[in-house]
């Protein structure tokens, strides 16, 4: 079963990251600053991608 | 009509995926033969395919366009941000490359005893867990519509790899497995995002509409490269007398 789990979502490091960026977007959008999310978003998917690199150490 | 868009990166992460399940099979037959291993292969092969078949059309049925849009793109980036950095690890030299051929030295080591049933188990089990980030993309990347696309990538993958390990015989350890998977963990975090956010905040939130899309693929990987430069340890110097 947990191997089913992290077959699917992956580590709990993983999900934080993945919530923090929805969060973010979800923030962002409802705050109404659509226009900024497209530039904001990405940068820090990229920097959840480099924490989660550097725990793989 | 194939999605191109589609096919290129289900394949590739479908081919990394099967080789991973064809190295535990492989390893299974020496012990309980190729017809049981096989037919643990193909158990677990038949399941994903109902469970596509299943997904498939819950999916397409239940939510409304964007919620399926942010379903889908939050699963993509669970997938995706998770690969890339195992990938920008793996290139950094932070996280050991992937063996087939330690995979499938510990496979052969635990079914030393030649037990039939834990021998079965392992190989079912293998392939349908590799199986199941298959099926995550392809449902992901074929519930817009594209089933044809995503599947047929899928099932092309899995011929492609049966038919080398067919004729090779051994694990296939000559299958760039981090690079294809640095290239479809940029392609899937790209998808991933650029749903989530068109779910989020409607079609306009990205400047340039679909054409966004190629720019994060290119964002990704570019960022991707960088950051394994940026991480990779410094090789230990030798002095040479």
């Amino acid at each position: 079963m947990k191997a089913l789990v992290k077959t699917l979502v992956g580590d709990v490091w993983n999900v934080s990251v993945v919530a923090t960026i929805v969060l973010g977007a979800v923030a962002l959008v409802y705050s109404g600053r659509t226009e900024v999310v497209a530039f904001v978003i990405p940068p820090l998917t990229l920097a959840g991608v480099a924490w989660l690199a550097r725990r793989q150490d | 009509m194939f999605q191109w868009t589609i096919v290129i990166p289900t394949f590739l992460a479908a081919t990394v995926e099967w080789v991973e399940a064809f190295t535990i099979v492989l390893a299974v037959s020496l012990a309980i033969g190729w017809r049981s291993a096989l037919g643990a292969a193909a158990a677990a092969l038949l399941v994903l395919a109902v469970m596509t078949a299943a997904a498939g059309g819950a999916l397409s049925h239940g939510l409304s366009i964007s919620g399926l849009q942010l379903v889908i793109g939050v699963f993509l980036l669970l997938f995706g941000v998770r690969w890339l950095a195992k990938a920008v690890a793996r290139q950094a030299g932070l996280k050991a490359r992937h063996n087939e051929a330690e995979e499938f030295d510990e496979a052969r080591a635990r079914l030393a005893n030649g037990d039939w049933y834990a021998g079965w188990a392992i190989a079912f089990k293998g392939v349908m867990l590799e199986g199941l980030e298959v099926w995550l993309i392809v449902v992901a990347l074929g519930v817009h519509g594209f089933w044809a696309s995503s599947a047929g990538a899928a099932i092309a993958a899995l011929i492609v790899v049966a038919a080398a390990g067919a004729l090779v015989r051994a694990p296939l350890a000559r299958v760039p497995e981090n690079t294809i998977k640095f290239a479809v963990g940029a392609m899937i975090v790209a998808f991933g995002t650029f749903w989530t956010l068109e779910a989020l905040g409607g079609p306009h939130v990205w400047p340039g509409g679909d054409w966004a899309l190629p720019g994060l693929v290119i964002f990704y990987a570019g960022g991707g490269m960088l950051l394994a430069a940026l991480f990779r340890k410094p090789v230990a110097m030798v002095e040479v007398r």
